[in-house]
């Protein structure tokens, strides 16, 4: 080949580089251009078989869920062939870094045998992306030979039976961050997740379908994300005592009042909280002894919450009592939180006279909070100022600060 | 509190000091204090003064525990003692000889100089600079110090952390090369990162030509490498046995080939609608028992019937054919290579006809450079 014109001492820096740097430049690109490297020049010829992660990503084949059936037909075709004989071909079958895979379940059988071949590898960190429309699909049996590195795992639209569940905390002694989204618990009978090391727990639009409240036990949690998911039947929380912080998010009529309770209150070791959707009646404690202390609380996020029918005063009550049992807190946020809003183009508000209370109540204990952010979109009715005005009332030690963020920008 | 002098006072509680068997100079030493910071003016200045003296404490480890200034003073008090005299250095000594001097808090942002200051306490004089390992030249060292004199301070939005490093990465490919190995040696896995991510940009979306231009890397593999660059893994004791399997299969397949292709289109139709029958009477999806193989035989010739107009296309892959380890008529060509790594592989010789169009696997990814 004729090289044009370059410097006869052109040195060849890249294939210097030392392997571990130019997997690291593989990992980075698509698979079939790794698969194509192998084209360059010897010393990349088996590169790309002993790369430590296999990324398998229908994209790369121009498969989507949008394209037509028989377009789909041919796609995948080529994309299962290459699929098969990536794996097939890999070099490093005992410890894998990290396997990911992307795609629909256009045939059951196919992805089955990725997922299967890419577990023969004792990943460290497993990824399995379903896409579309998918029935159902499940994890073939995990093995403690498989599982035994595995650190991270993400799970997506799979169905995680009480085999899965029940062999997670034999089968992967070493996983510290787990990642569900859409995934659903099947299996008419109790499950729970329960894993010593696991240090972050992500859950998304999971479901429980089992009739059981789900168990979760880990002891060395320490960040903690619910979010949306169906869990009529119930969801505990166990052993939490590292926690540190807490991300739960309850969509209506989706987890039952009294358990909202119970993960409230098994959340008292977090130092940051964050809640999405909890209305006034769960925060409320008319029994101070039953409602536990948030010794290490220092900041407080809400999201969405109070957004029921009730009178503002009765709201910062509810909010009141949730603050005095977390002594040490510093900041507290409160997002798009105790009054609707929305765009005013389409109604016509009626400016009502504001009459600011003048007699509030009690005000609330809470020394160390310094900071209360507000986040608004929209103001109608002047429940703003009511807002701020009951808030300084209250809380005269704390500085409040306001800020308008459209949530749906325009 | 302009000139420092070499202190003669009491130490705090707790902690012995002896001076460093040379003299040094104020501006090349670090601090180990642990002790809660004192508001008098005067005791500042004290402490300022220990700067020009090394102090370890009691005990069995002849070293403190670094921490940059920060961590034990605040801000504000810092800002107001702190003069251009009183920031620690490190040293650094490439492997080619030079030495040069930088800030403590610049150094420590790369792990393997914090350990190096933990552990082996090297650093802290020009005679005893810490010796950089063999990838880190001059000029990628400087660029290194430039990144992490941008990043450690805390203060930086994520955009403007964005901004920089896009910046930051474009430069030449050959220094980019030299930083990253200068960025493993030092162990800073974000440069790592951002430099093989730049790498791989560049390397996206070219031909190996343009690739091979750009890096300059050798052309040295063989016409017939090229076209069939995975052919060498026969080597493999099982892969022949495989291939044996797979050499009597694909006979058998050829023989009932000829006689399909006898037949015409219809027949072709009717036996998709009986396997769609089959598929019906099976269950969707519920394909992995004993009669599947059956299945899975049409669902190959199918399949094969589908490859072969593809195949007459791309001449190359008829050379392929013709050059490939076990000679075969034109069209399923390449069984040949299947390296049975594991004894795992018992679900796919159980299903022998599937892994026939496994062999066309290699082929997309040639055919896709092919393509190009």
């Amino acid at each position: 080949m004729k090289r044009a014109g370059g410097p006869t001492s052109a040195v060849d820096r890249l294939s210097a580089l030392p392997e571990e740097l130019l997997h690291v430049i593989l990992s980075f690109l698509p698979a079939p251009l790794v698969v194509q490297t192998s084209l360059l020049s010897r010393r990349w010829r088996r590169l790309w078989r002993s790369t430590p992660l296999i990324k398998i990503d229908e994209q790369d084949f121009g498969i989507s869920t949008k394209i037509r059936a028989s377009t789909l037909e041919g796609r995948w075709a080529k994309f299962e062939d290459f699929a098969t004989n990536l794996l097939l071909f890999h070099d490093n079958t005992s410890a894998l870094g990290g396997f990911r895979l992307r795609c629909q379940v256009y045939n059951w059988r196919h992805v089955d045998r990725w997922i299967r071949r890419g577990i023969e590898y004792c990943p460290s960190v497993l990824q399995i992306e379903l896409v579309g429309h998918v029935p159902g699909f499940k994890l073939p049996p995990m093995l403690e030979s498989n599982f035994r590195c595995l650190k991270r795992l993400r799970l997506t639209h799979i169905i995680l039976n009480s085999h899965f569940t029940g062999s997670l905390c034999s089968a992967c002694p070493v996983l510290e961050d787990m990642n569900l989204s859409y995934c659903e618990f099947c299996d008419i009978c109790p499950q729970g997740i329960i894993s010593p090391k696991l240090n972050k727990l992500v859950m998304e639009f999971c479901s429980n379908n089992t009739r059981y409240p789900l168990v979760i036990t880990a002891p060395s949690l320490t960040y903690l994300c619910l979010s949306f998911g169906n869990f009529l039947a119930g969801i505990l929380l166990c052993k939490m005592d590292s926690l540190v912080k807490a991300k739960i998010s309850v969509p209506e009529d989706e987890i039952s009042e009294e358990n909202q309770r119970e993960l409230l209150g098994s959340l008292c070791n977090v130092t940051s909280l964050e809640l999405i959707g909890f209305e006034a009646e769960v925060m409320l404690n008319e029994n101070p002894d039953e409602f536990r202390i948030f010794h290490n609380l220092r900041t407080l996020g809400l999201h969405s919450c109070f957004l029921n029918g009730y009178e503002l005063t009765d709201k910062l009550e509810a909010l009141g009592s949730f603050l005095q049992n977390a002594p040490c807190l510093e900041k507290l946020s409160l997002q798009y939180c105790m009054f609707y809003s929305f765009s005013d183009s389409e109604w016509e508000i009626e400016r009502k006279n504001i009459t600011l209370p003048r007699h509030d109540g009690k005000i609330l204990r809470c020394q160390k909070l310094k900071l209360i952010e507000v986040i608004y979109d929209h103001d109608h009715d002047h429940q703003l100022i009511e807002l701020v005005w009951s808030l300084g009332r209250s809380l005269p030690d704390a500085n409040i600060k306001l800020n308008k963020i459209d949530r749906f920008p325009p | 509190m302009a000139k420092m002098q070499p202190a003669r006072f009491a130490a705090p509680a707790g902690w012995g000091w002896q001076q460093a068997h040379r003299p040094m100079a104020p501006s090349a030493v670090t601090i180990g204090l642990d002790v809660p910071l004192p508001t008098e003016p005067f005791v500042l200045s004290i402490l300022a003064a220990a700067t020009a003296a090394v102090w370890y404490p009691l005990g069995d480890s002849p070293f403190p525990p670094l921490r940059p200034p920060q961590a034990i003073m605040s801000e504000s008090e810092l800002a107001v003692i702190k003069p251009e005299a009183l920031k620690t250095y490190i040293w650094l000594q490439c492997f080619d000889g030079s030495i040069q001097q930088v800030e403590e808090e610049v150094a420590m942002f790369c792990p393997m100089i914090c350990r190096e200051i933990m552990k082996n306490g090297t650093g802290s004089s020009k005679n005893h600079a810490i010796v950089l390992p063999e990838r880190v030249n001059p000029a990628s060292l400087s660029l290194i110090l430039d990144y992490c004199r941008f990043h450690q301070v805390p203060g930086r939005s994520n955009k403007e952390r964005k901004s920089f490093d896009e910046k930051f990465v474009r430069i030449d490919t050959e220094k980019l090369c030299k930083l990253a190995s200068a960025a493993l040696g030092l162990q800073l896995r974000p440069l790592v990162d951002l430099t093989c991510g730049a790498l791989a940009r560049i390397i996206g979306g070219k031909t190996p030509d343009e690739v091979r231009d750009i890096f300059h890397l050798p052309d040295d593999l063989t016409e017939e490498e090229k076209l069939e660059p995975l052919k060498n893994i026969n080597d493999d004791p099982t892969i022949r046995l495989l291939n044996r399997l797979y050499a009597k299969k694909r006979k058998e397949l050829q023989e009932r080939q000829k006689l399909k292709d006898v037949q015409t289109q219809e027949e072709q139709k009717d036996e998709r609608s009986v396997d769609e029958l089959l598929c019906f009477i099976n269950g969707d999806g519920d394909s992995r028992g004993g009669k599947a193989s059956k299945n899975k035989k049409k669902n190959k010739r199918r399949k094969d019937q589908a490859k072969n107009p593809a195949k007459a296309n791309s001449e190359p892959v008829n050379k392929e054919g013709a050059s490939c380890v076990v000679p075969c008529k034109a069209d399923s060509g390449n069984i040949s290579r299947h390296p049975c790594q594991t004894p795992n592989l018992q679900d796919d010789i159980e299903y022998p006809f599937d892994n026939d169009d496994l062999d066309d696997g290699l082929d997309p990814a040639m055919r896709e450079e092919i393509d190009r």
